[in-house]
Formats: structure tokens, C-alpha cells, sequence
């Protein structure tokens, strides 16, 4: 049986984790989502997961109310994690933001809110192809 | 032997007739046409010299007159003299006097007994070709000197060592409010706040040990009212009076310093408000976007009027997020003043 990778969303806005997870819903009811509404819950999950090694999705708010996104990720860097792939997701349109992504190897993807189903399309293909992949 | 047609205007201050004649001859020798004018004592050449508006060329001083001789006799016509060159003739060799004369400002001293056509003339060359050179160097020095007192940018020489004022222009005193006095009563350390004094003995320090005086040129300075004032400062070494000293120019910034602040200041609000807008505002606006996108989704089947509505809400929300990505790029080309300019240092 294929095995369904699990796909973290991480943003402390619990209105915009509703959307995404119905949005989920009506693209694709098998993803096997899991919402957090702060850094450290999330990164709690990710250690378990670790440990069985299993590729893992994360859809990733950039301000969070706990940490900002860039420190989550450098708490990923500093544990080694090869398994999580990291689709980065903010509100602000600043440039920048997509400069400093690209330092980090396990961003997968960069997305500007408002999460639309264009959005939610194109992160369940890259999933698809990502899954395939490996 | 062609001789010197220049207009030479000679006065010859002699009582003793036949030195007079002797000169006179020994002069044509040399000159074609000389003025001379012959004045018989103190009293006579003093008459002639203040009707003459320094028409004379060079004057010859025999330094024995029937009304006044030696020292006095230099000093008195040189004053009258008004820096014409004044050869003196002696019939006494004495070394001592010859110096102390020359130091007193005559030209030259001549001995009458060893006076030839060519030696007289040769006197006669020198001392207008120096008096001439001297006379440049005094309107140079005095050209120097009005640059400095009538700049109307504040300027002073200090004492390297005491860090005495040695001069001030008008400029500094009329800026800084110590008169002339007061000034040259004080050193740099009066004009420098107390807890920035450790500032100007470290830079003395450093340059003392041959490091440049002031890497930094910006700095505080008091004035008499008590009021800090920030200043630029230009400075270069000069000698003065024989004393190792630095001339200085200030540039009063304070009002410079203060304007690019506040422009700071407003700046970052301004970066501030953007931030707001680029996030905070956003935040929820995209989040009405997501669910816009979703209610589409399940209205598209059920209900066109809704449709309609949800469609209006789309463009709206579309519209305002176009005018905060406006915003947000606009506030973004705003870069900030280099903060290593010395002009927005904080002190």
C-alpha cells in the first residue's frame, strides 16, 4: 500500500487553518493533514515523526505568534531533519521574504497569501510529484 | 660702462659738506640722473621725509647729526622714514652699534672710510630689492591674516601642548559668545562638554604618538550660554609665534544634525506604517481572499445570485490588496541614510 505522507499546516490564524483543511477536503479528502496553531506543537510532532523517518509536508506561516517562521526552520537545520519539505507561506508581499528562502534547502515552495484553491492545487501537485519521487 | 638710467630719488641726510659731494660723486659713477636731495640735519631731513609722501627711493643716514645722533636718531627717522630702506653712514668702525642697528631696521651700515662708487650702489640695489620683497611678504601676511579674522566661518589657533587659544576670528567669538579676552583666557577643554573631555585626550593622545588628529571630525562643543552645539572641524598644523599649534575652521551643524534626525525619525515611522500595511493589514484581508475562494466553490452549484455577490466581494477584496501591494513596494524603495555618516552620529 502507498504510504500517505502527512502534511503539517502550521499557522496560528485558526480561521485560515478551517479554509485550508475544507479546501483539502475538496481537492483531495485522502491527504492526511494535520493542523497546528503554533511553532512549537508542530516541531513537537516532527520530532515523532523523525524517528520513523517518514517524508513530511509542511505548509508553513512565516509570523507566527511563538516564533517566527525562519526560526522554526533553523530549529529544522539544527536537528538535521532531511524529511520535512517545507512549502513557506506568508501574508506580507514583501521581497525579501523570497530571498531569504532561498538559503534554506527544505523549501520546497513559496506562497503569498490569500491561500486560494489555485494555491492548494499546486502544493497537492508538487506533493504528487514529490511522492512519486521517492 | 653703461650706468643705471632708472629716476632714482635719493635723500642724503649729511651735515658734513664734503662727505656729501663724496657721495654725490661715488652715486653718478654708477647712476645716470639721480634726485638728490641734500637736508643738513635731523630737523631738515624730518621736514623734507613728511613733505615727500614716500617719494624717496632710499635715504642715507649719517648717523652723527649737530641735533641728534646714534640710536635715537635711527629710531626717530625710521618712524618718519614709513619703511623706505635708510642706509646709515659712520665714520666710527664699531661692530656693536653696525648690529644693533641693522636689528633696530636700517638697511645697511656703511663705513665712510671704506665707501666705493660700487659698494655704495650695490647698498643702494640691495636695499630696495629687499625692502621691496619684504614689503610683498608683509601684504601676503596681512592678505593671510584677513582671510582668517574676516572669515565668517569661526576659526581659532590652538597650542598643541597648553591647548591655549593663541588667536580667535571675530567669527568664533561672535558664535561662541566669549569676547576676545575671555577667549584667549581659555583652552579646547572650556569649549568641550565635561564627559566628552576623555574623547579629547585620547585623540591628543593618539596624535601625539603620531596617529591622525581626528579621524572622527564631528564633535560637541559649549558655548558661553551653556548651549552644546555639534561642529565640523577642518584643522591644519601651523607654526605660530614659534609654537607648534593646529589653525581650525568650524562648521556649526547642530541645525544639519537635527534636521537629518527628525527626517530620520519620520523615516522609520514611515517604514513602520508600511510594515503594517504589508502584514497586518494583509493578514486578514487574505484570509476574507481564502474564504472568498472557498465559498465559490460551494456556491457555484446552488445559488447564482449569491454568485453574483461573492463575485463583488472578490473584486473588492482584489482591489484592496492591489492598493497595500502599492504601498507596501513604494515604502520598500525608501532606503535608509548611511549610518556611518558622521553627521547623524549620535554624539
Amino acid at each position: 500500500m502507498k504510504m500517505i505522507p502527512e502534511l503539517l499546516i502550521i499557522d496560528d490564524d485558526e480561521v485560515l487553518l478551517m479554509i485550508i483543511s475544507k479546501m483539502f477536503k475538496k481537492v483531495n479528502p485522502e491527504r492526511n493533514l494535520n493542523l497546528f496553531s503554533s511553532g512549537k506543537s508542530a516541531l513537537d510532532r516532527l520530532e515523532e515523526l523523525k524517528i520513523e523517518e517518514n517524508t513530511c509536508f509542511l505548509m508553513l506561516d512565516i509570523n507566527l505568534k511563538d516564533m517566527s517562521g525562519w526560526d522554526f526552520l533553523k530549529e529544522l537545520e539544527s536537528r538535521n531533519d532531511q524529511f520535512s519539505k517545507v512549502f513557506l507561506i506568508t501574508s506580507s508581499v514583501s521581497q525579501n521574504n523570497q530571498e531569504i528562502a532561498k538559503k534554506y534547502s527544505s523549501i520546497i515552495g513559496f506562497f503569498e497569501k490569500p491561500i486560494t484553491f489555485d494555491v492548494i492545487n499546486k502544493i497537492e501537485s508538487i506533493i504528487e510529484s514529490n511522492t512519486t519521487l521517492s | 660702462m653703461k650706468k643705471d638710467d632708472k629716476g632714482y630719488h635719493i635723500l642724503i641726510v649729511e651735515d658734513n659738506f664734503g662727505d656729501f659731494v663724496l657721495i654725490e660723486e661715488y652715486l653718478l659713477d654708477y647712476i645716470l640722473n639721480p634726485t638728490l636731495i641734500h637736508a643738513r640735519s635731523f630737523q631738515e631731513a624730518k621736514l623734507i621725509l613728511e613733505e615727500s609722501k614716500n617719494t624717496f627711493d632710499v635715504v642715507f643716514l649719517d648717523l652723527s647729526l649737530p641735533d641728534l645722533s646714534g640710536e635715537k636718531l635711527i629710531v626717530d627717522t625710521l618712524e618718519i622714514a614709513n619703511g623706505m630702506p635708510v642706509l646709515a653712514l659712520t665714520g666710527f668702525s664699531d661692530l656693536d652699534f653696525s648690529l644693533k642697528s641693522l636689528a633696530l631696521g636700517v638697511s645697511d651700515y656703511l663705513l665712510k672710510d671704506e665707501l666705493t662708487p660700487i659698494i655704495l650702489y650695490k647698498s643702494i640695489i640691495y636695499a630696495i630689492e629687499r625692502n621691496r620683497h619684504f614689503d610683498e611678504l608683509q601684504k601676503s601676511e596681512k592678505r593671510y591674516s584677513e582671510l582668517f579674522h574676516l572669515s565668517p566661518l569661526p576659526m581659532w589657533v590652538y597650542d598643541l601642548e597648553t591647548l591655549a587659544f593663541l588667536d580667535v576670528n571675530q567669527a568664533a567669538i561672535q558664535h561662541y559668545g566669549f569676547d576676545r579676552q575671555d577667549f584667549l583666557s581659555k583652552t579646547l577643554e572650556h569649549i568641550r562638554p565635561s564627559e566628552d573631555l576623555p574623547l579629547l585626550h585620547n585623540a591628543l593622545k593618539a596624535y601625539r604618538e603620531g596617529n591622525s588628529l581626528y579621524p572622527k571630525r564631528v564633535f560637541r562643543h559649549v558655548k558661553k550660554s551653556g548651549e552644546i552645539i555639534k561642529v565640523e572641524i577642518e584643522s591644519s598644523a601651523i607654526l605660530f609665534n614659534q609654537r607648534e599649534a593646529k589653525l581650525v575652521l568650524v562648521n556649526d551643524i547642530t541645525e544639519k544634525v537635527q534636521y537629518i534626525e527628525t527626517i530620520e525619525t519620520q523615516n522609520r515611522t514611515f517604514k513602520e506604517i508600511s510594515w503594517i500595511q504589508s502584514h497586518v493589514v494583509r493578514a486578514p484581508l487574505a484570509r476574507l481572499m481564502g474564504l472568498v475562494s472557498l465559498l465559490e466553490s460551494e456556491a457555484i452549484e446552488s445559488n447564482p445570485e449569491l454568485n453574483e455577490l461573492l463575485a463583488h466581494i472578490k473584486n473588492s477584496s482584489i482591489e484592496l490588496d492591489d492598493i497595500i501591494r502599492d504601498i507596501s513596494k513604494k515604502s520598500e524603495s525608501i532606503s535608509p541614510l548611511d549610518e556611518n555618516d558622521p553627521r547623524i552620529a549620535n554624539n
